[in-house]
């Protein structure tokens, strides 16, 4: 505290910056929301098969794949947070650009994370409880999934070209 | 996310009902009922499974009516522990539910007192899920006097604004409306009022999944009893003019479900089963269920053997009111043991009557009880 006030008055020609604060954050950002949008999306479509299981036990394996497509959420999140943080470095070195878009860079992938996790879960959910009822509807739940899925990747892929900045 | 925060209040009462799934009889029980040859028989093996207090003060030859009040008094005081055990919005709910009975047990009563039966005897007949405490009170003051009954009693029974709703409706003069119009008239209307409430308080104050559950259930059974009003009016000899067809559907059909409003100008002018297929085509699997109903034309052939529109139906509800048990953190579960369990004691009591009347084996009426949870699992 004292060092920067030292600093502000002695007016250094380096001046602290608060860059690091948001590169951090990016780091937080896309672990933190990823993983929300993998929780939201394991426990709806979890409900599901714990419904089903009971007078269906032999599609239960089948019917993990929305649990498994939301736990590659939080995997995503967890491939930014690694990579982002290996570049956030001390304030003095890191300008305030490459704060800002390794924060923009979490945020991406978070939040899309979070969006796909939503969609999986309560696809999921609804699509187990049909697909007990009426196998047929497996592959167009799997398309579904898959669909949902992709947002979380478009995510990831403007996360890892902001992160490079 | 209301998953996450169910537990909290109406976790327990969840699990009660959880824990009384494993209470139902099983299809090896079912086919062990239908050997026993005497209700004596019958009422032993009922004492081993879940039934088993509540039959034990009772001596073997148990006439069926008194069966039925013994397990339906069982079923009322587990329902009446869940009530007890549930707080806030669940509480309402609970109650709101059976306020169904009580209607029917109000307008039994009142049948009851106008053809001057006892009333002991009739307070001993009442369905014990519609008891409540203001029961006591219906009866007649001298010289037919419903007016008064109506004013005094029957507004401050909690089913009292349906009463209301239903005089405003039919504008009609209270001492005529009792003691001229049908008893089944006027239970069909009350009910159809009711399940309209019904809906609006779960549209109102439940949490999404529940909603999800129950909206879903309400509106088939709206639906149901849509179709058999039109069903039974059909051919009715009571209803002679279109107009008064017309007029009497519109009155008892409900308001909610997928059939209104879509195709309501259609199935009130079906005059014949094949006009009524057509107004129920759009919607859901009606048309598959209606496919195999008997012509209500040619009534006075029904035997034993058909299957009526009542059968295919309890059929497709209780598929329905299975799936619906399974579903987590929606208070449809509730709604679905309270129907099951009905079922399952219709079922005793179909078979009860059977085995006293020693019908041979191959009777046909012995495959006509609907086994709770059998359609799964298919």
């Amino acid at each position: 505290m004292l060092f920067i006030l030292d600093t502000m008055v002695s007016s250094d020609t380096t001046s602290i910056s608060a860059s690091s604060f948001f590169g951090f954050m990016g780091v937080t950002m896309a672990l933190v929301l990823a993983n929300l949008g993998a929780g939201y999306g394991t426990f709806k479509a979890g409900a599901g098969i714990a419904a089903i299981g009971i007078w269906k036990p032999e599609i239960i394996m089948k019917s993990l794949i929305p649990v498994v497509m939301a736990g590659i959420l939080g995997i995503y999140g967890m491939i930014v947070a690694v990579l982002l943080s290996q570049k956030v470095k001390n304030p003095l070195e890191y300008s305030y650009k490459s704060g800002f878009a390794h924060m923009a860079s979490g945020l991406c992938c978070g939040c899309s994370c979070i969006a796909a996790g939503f969609a999986i879960g309560i696809v999921g959910d609804v699509g187990v409880r049909g697909n007990a009822q009426q196998e047929r509807l497996f592959v167009g739940l799997i398309l579904i999934l898959i669909f949902a899925e992709a947002l979380a990747l478009y995510g990831l892929i403007v996360s890892l070209i902001l992160s490079q900045s | 996310m209301d998953l996450c925060v169910f537990g909290v209040d109406d976790g327990y009462a969840e699990a009660i009902i959880r824990g009384l799934r494993a209470s139902f009889l099983t299809e090896a029980q079912y086919q062990q009922m239908k050997n026993c040859a005497s209700i004596p028989e019958l009422k032993s093996f009922l004492e081993e499974t879940d039934y088993q207090n509540c039959l034990q003060a009772d001596n073997p030859q148990i006439p069926t009516s008194i069966l039925r009040q013994r397990l339906k008094k069982k079923l009322a005081d587990e329902f009446e522990y869940i009530e007890a055990q549930s707080t806030g919005t669940l509480t309402k709910y609970l109650f709101h539910l059976r306020c169904r009975f009580m209607i029917d047990n109000v307008v039994n009563m009142i049948e009851g007192l106008k053809n001057k039966i006892d009333i002991e005897i009739l307070l001993s007949n009442i369905d014990p899920l519609g008891w409540f405490p203001e029961i006591k009170n219906i009866k007649v003051l001298e010289g037919d006097d419903y007016s008064s009954l109506y004013r005094d009693v029957l507004i401050d029974t909690p089913i009292g604004v349906y009463f209301m709703k239903f005089l405003e409706e039919t504008l009609n003069d209270i001492q005529n409306l009792f003691r001229e119009m049908k008893p089944e008239y006027i239970r069909t209307s009350l009910k159809k009022m009711w399940l309209e409430d019904f809906y609006l308080f779960c549209e109102q104050e439940l949490m999404p999944t529940s909603q999800e559950a129950l909206l879903e259930l309400l509106k088939f059974e709206a639906d149901f009893k849509t179709v058999q009003v039109i069903y039974n009016s059909i051919g009715n000899r009571d209803l002679n003019t279109a107009a008064k067809i017309i007029t009497t559907r519109k009155q008892l059909c409900p308001t909610i479900g997928n059939l209104y409003p879509d195709c309501e100008k259609l199935y009130l002018q079906a005059m014949t089963l094949d006009a009524l297929r057509e107004a129920v085509k759009g919607c859901d699997n009606y048309r598959d269920l209606l496919k195999d109903a008997p012509d209500p034309l040619k009534r006075e052939e029904f035997n034993v053997q058909t299957k009526t529109l009542d059968d295919i139906m309890y059929d497709d509800e209780c598929r329905r009111y299975a799936l619906a048990f399974d579903g987590q953190g929606s208070y449809g579960v509730f709604y679905s043991y309270l129907k099951l369990k009905e079922q399952e004691i219709r079922n005793i009591i179909w078979l009860a009557e059977m085995i006293s009347r020693k019908l041979a084996k191959n009777h046909p009426g012995w495959k006509k009880i609907i086994i709770p949870f059998s359609h799964l699992g298919k």
